[in-house]
C-alpha cells in the first residue's frame, strides 16, 4: 500500500500544529474567565455581551494578548458615564468568510 | 606605640545609615504613615485615604444595588410568574425580563469599571504595605544599631571630623617612621586623595602604621592610622583606612586602660566569671570578657531605647510589621528576620548590597541580646485576624441581603444568589491567608476597610430606603386625592402643568445616561 506522506501531512497540518503547540495560554485565560462567570460575577454590566463574555470571545477570536487588551479597553468603557448597549466582539479579519 | 596594639582587643560596632529603596507605592504609604507619627493611627489614616478615593464608586455601586432591589421587590409577583412560565427557556426569560424592567423604569445601572477599580486599590494597598513594612522594620533595626554604636563609642575619642583642610600625618616614603611628613588632606570630587597631613587635636595622640608590602614588593593599600585618647574614660581606640572614596574604621579596646578602671566593676566581674565557667582559656579570658562587656553596653542602651516607646507596636500587637499571631515574636531570630526582608539594602552612597553584608548574624544577635523578653513574647493574639474576617463576613452578609431579591431573579434558576454564597466562603479564606502570611498592619487595613464599607452599605440603604418610601407614599397619596381637570381651579391647573414639565425634564436628563 502506498501512502503519500506529503499530502497526508498537508491535509492534517493544522491539526498537527495544534497537537504540537496547543494554545495553553488561551485555554488558561478562557478557563479563568469561565470560572469568574460561574462563581464570582455579579451580573452587572452595561453592555451586551457582558465584559467577561466579550473578553472571552476576543481571546478566542484574536489571540490572548489582543483579546486581553481589547477586554481591558471594554472594561474601561463600561463605567457609570457610558451608555452601554450592544457591542459584539470583533471577528478575526483573516478567518472571515467573505461572500463576495 | 606598637605596644598598644598587643594589649588591644578588637570589637565590633554596627554600621548604620542604610535603608531599603522604596517604590512610589511605598513612598505614598510612607508619606501618610510617617506624617501621622503613631504607626497604628497612620495605617488607619492610610486606609481612610484609599477608601476615600473609591468612595464615589462604592456609594454608586451600593446605591444602585439597593435601588435595583427595591424596584425588584415591586415587580416580584410578575417576575415569579415569568420564572415559572419560561423555566426551560433562558433567552426568552431574559427578553421578557428586560421588557418588564423597561416598563417599570428599572435600569441595570451596574458597570464593570467600579469593581475592577476597587480591585486595583486593593493591589495598591497590598504592594504599598509590603514594601513599606519591610522598609519600616529595617529602619527600626538601623536606628537600633545607631543607638548601639553610639553607646559604645561614648568611650572612644570623639574627634571624627575628617573634613577638608585638616592636617594629617601621612607616609611620605616607604612606610618607615622617619619618612613621616606633614601635609593636608585633599577631598576632590572624583575621590579623596591624601596630599599629606598632620593631626593637631588636643588630648589625642596619633600613630601611623606602615603600609603593607605585597609579595612583589609594591606598597599597596591603606594608611592604617590609630587614634587613641589620653582621657582615662576613653578606653576604646580606633584605626582607620582612607581609601579612594571611603574611610573605614576598626575599633579596639585598650585593655590596660580598661582593666585599670573596670577591674573591680561588678558587671565585669560577673561576666568574667560566667566566661570562666564556660571553659574559656585563662589567657583569653580577659579578651572574651571585655568583648562581652562592650556588647552588653550597646545592647543595654538599645533595649532602653526600644522600650522607650520606639517599638513599632499598636494596641496589643508588639510589632505591626509581623503577623498578629502568638507563635511569632516581636524580635525574631536572624533567619526569620532575613526572610521577611528578602531585599537588597541601599547604602548612603547609593550602592546596593545584600542585607547580610551590613548586618551579619552575630551582629544581629549582639544587637538584640538586651531584648530577651521580646524574643519570647507572643507578637499578638490572633485578634486582628478574627476581627478582619468577622467584619468582612458581616459587610458581605449585609450587602448580600440588600441585593437578595435582585440576584434571585437575575436568571431563571436563581443562580445569582449562589454566587454571593461562594464569595462569602472564598473571601474570608483569602483574608486569612493574607493575615497569616503578611503583617498585622495589613490586617488593620483590612479590618478598617471592611468597617468603612459596612458603614457605607448601611447608610446607603437607609438613605435610599427613605427616599424610596417618600416616593411611594407620594404616589399613594396622589392616587387618593387625584382631581380631574374639571374639578381643579385655575391655580391648581397651572401648578400641575409646571410639575409635569419638571418631571419630563428630569426624565430626559436621566435617560441621557441610560442604556439604549
Amino acid at each position: 500500500m502506498k501512502v503519500d506522506i506529503k499530502s497526508l501531512f498537508l491535509k492534517n497540518a493544522r491539526y498537527l500544529k495544534r497537537k504540537l503547540f496547543p494554545p495553553v495560554f488561551k485555554a488558561i485565560c478562557i478557563r479563568m474567565i469561565l470560572f469568574y462567570q460561574k462563581h464570582l460575577s455579579r451580573h452587572t454590566c452595561l453592555y451586551n455581551p457582558t465584559c467577561s463574555e466579550y473578553t472571552k470571545r476576543c481571546i478566542n477570536n484574536l489571540g490572548t494578548l489582543p483579546g486581553i487588551l481589547l477586554g481591558l479597553w471594554r472594561i474601561i468603557r463600561c463605567n457609570p458615564l457610558s451608555k452601554g448597549g450592544y457591542d459584539p466582539a470583533p471577528e478575526n479579519p483573516f478567518k472571515k468568510k467573505w461572500l463576495l | 606605640m606598637l605596644q598598644s596594639l598587643l594589649s588591644s582587643v578588637g570589637i565590633n560596632v554596627l554600621e548604620y545609615g542604610y535603608e531599603i529603596g522604596l517604590n512610589w507605592l511605598g513612598k505614598f504609604a510612607q508619606a501618610i504613615i510617617e506624617g501621622c507619627g503613631i504607626i497604628g493611627l497612620g495605617i488607619i489614616v492610610f486606609t481612610i485615604v484609599l477608601k476615600a478615593i473609591v468612595l464615589p464608586f462604592d456609594i454608586y455601586q451600593r446605591v444602585s444595588m439597593r435601588k435595583q432591589n427595591l424596584v425588584m421587590q415591586e415587580m416580584q409577583p410578575e417576575l415569579e410568574k415569568l420564572q415559572k412560565q419560561y423555566a426551560n427557556d433562558k433567552t426568552t426569560y431574559n427578553q421578557k425580563m428586560m421588557e418588564l424592567y423597561k416598563k417599570n423604569g428599572y435600569s441595570m445601572l451596574g458597570a464593570c469599571l467600579p469593581m475592577i477599580f476597587s480591585l486595583v486599590i486593593l493591589i495598591v494597598a497590598f504592594q504599598g504595605f509590603r514594601t513599606y513594612s519591610q522598609y519600616a522594620n529595617l529602619a527600626m533595626y538601623e536606628r537600633m544599631s545607631q543607638v548601639y554604636t553610639e553607646a559604645i563609642l561614648k568611650y572612644a575619642p570623639a574627634d571624627k571630623d575628617f573634613g577638608e583642610g585638616r592636617n594629617y600625618f601621612v607616609l611620605a616614603g616607604e612606610g618607615e617612621e622617619e619618612n613621616l611628613a606633614e601635609g593636608k588632606i585633599v577631598w576632590s570630587d572624583d575621590g579623596r586623595t591624601i596630599d599629606g597631613a598632620a593631626f593637631g587635636v588636643e588630648g589625642v595622640t596619633y600613630t601611623l602604621l606602615p603600609r603593607s608590602q605585597n609579595e612583589s614588593g609594591e606598597y599597596t593599600g591603606n594608611k592604617n592610622i590609630e587614634v587613641s585618647s589620653s582621657n582615662p574614660d576613653h578606653f576604646i581606640s580606633y584605626r582607620y583606612w582612607i581609601e579612594e572614596a571611603k574611610i573605614t574604621f576598626s575599633y579596639s579596646v585598650d585593655s590596660d586602660k580598661f582593666l585599670s578602671k573596670y577591674q573591680d566593676d561588678e558587671t565585669y566581674k560577673s561576666i568574667r566569671e560566667t566566661a570562666a565557667a564556660e571553659g574559656v582559656e585563662e589567657a583569653k579570658l580577659d579578651e572574651v570578657a571585655i568583648n562581652r562587656y562592650v556588647v552588653k553596653l550597646g545592647a543595654t542602651a538599645t533595649a532602653e531605647w526600644y522600650r522607650d516607646g520606639n517599638d513599632s507596636g499598636f494596641l496589643w500587637v508588639k510589632n505591626v510589621w509581623y503577623p498578629d499571631v502568638s507563635y511569632n515574636h516581636p524580635i525574631q531570630t536572624y533567619s526569620k528576620f532575613k526572610d521577611q526582608l528578602n531585599h537588597d539594602v541601599t547604602l548612603k552612597d547609593g550602592s546596593e548590597v545584600e542585607l547580610s553584608s551590613v548586618l551579619t548574624e552575630t551582629e544581629y544577635n549582639n544587637l538584640v541580646s538586651g531584648l530577651t523578653d521580646e524574643q519570647d513574647q507572643p507578637n499578638g493574639y490572633f485578634i486582628l485576624i478574627i476581627l478582619s474576617i468577622g467584619f468582612m463576613v458581616l459587610s458581605q452578609f449585609i450587602s448580600m441581603r440588600s441585593s437578595k431579591t435582585s440576584n434571585k431573579y437575575q436568571t431563571v434558576d436563581g443562580q445569582g444568589a449562589k454566587t454571593q454564597k461562594i464569595m462569602l466562603v472564598v473571601m474570608p479564606l483569602i483574608y486569612a491567608v493574607f493575615a497569616f502570611m503578611y503583617s498585622a498592619a495589613f490586617s488593620i487595613y483590612m479590618t478598617m476597610s471592611s468597617v468603612i464599607s459596612l458603614l457605607t452599605t448601611v447608610f446607603a440603604n437607609l438613605i435610599i430606603g427613605a427616599i424610596f418610601k417618600k416616593k411611594s407614599e407620594k404616589k399613594a397619596a396622589e392616587r387618593v386625592t387625584r382631581k380631574y381637570a374639571w374639578q381643579m381651579t385655575e391655580k391648581e391647573k397651572r401648578e400641575k402643568e409646571k410639575e409635569a414639565k419638571k418631571e419630563a425634564k428630569m426624565k430626559e436628563r436621566a435617560n441621557r445616561f441610560k442604556r439604549k
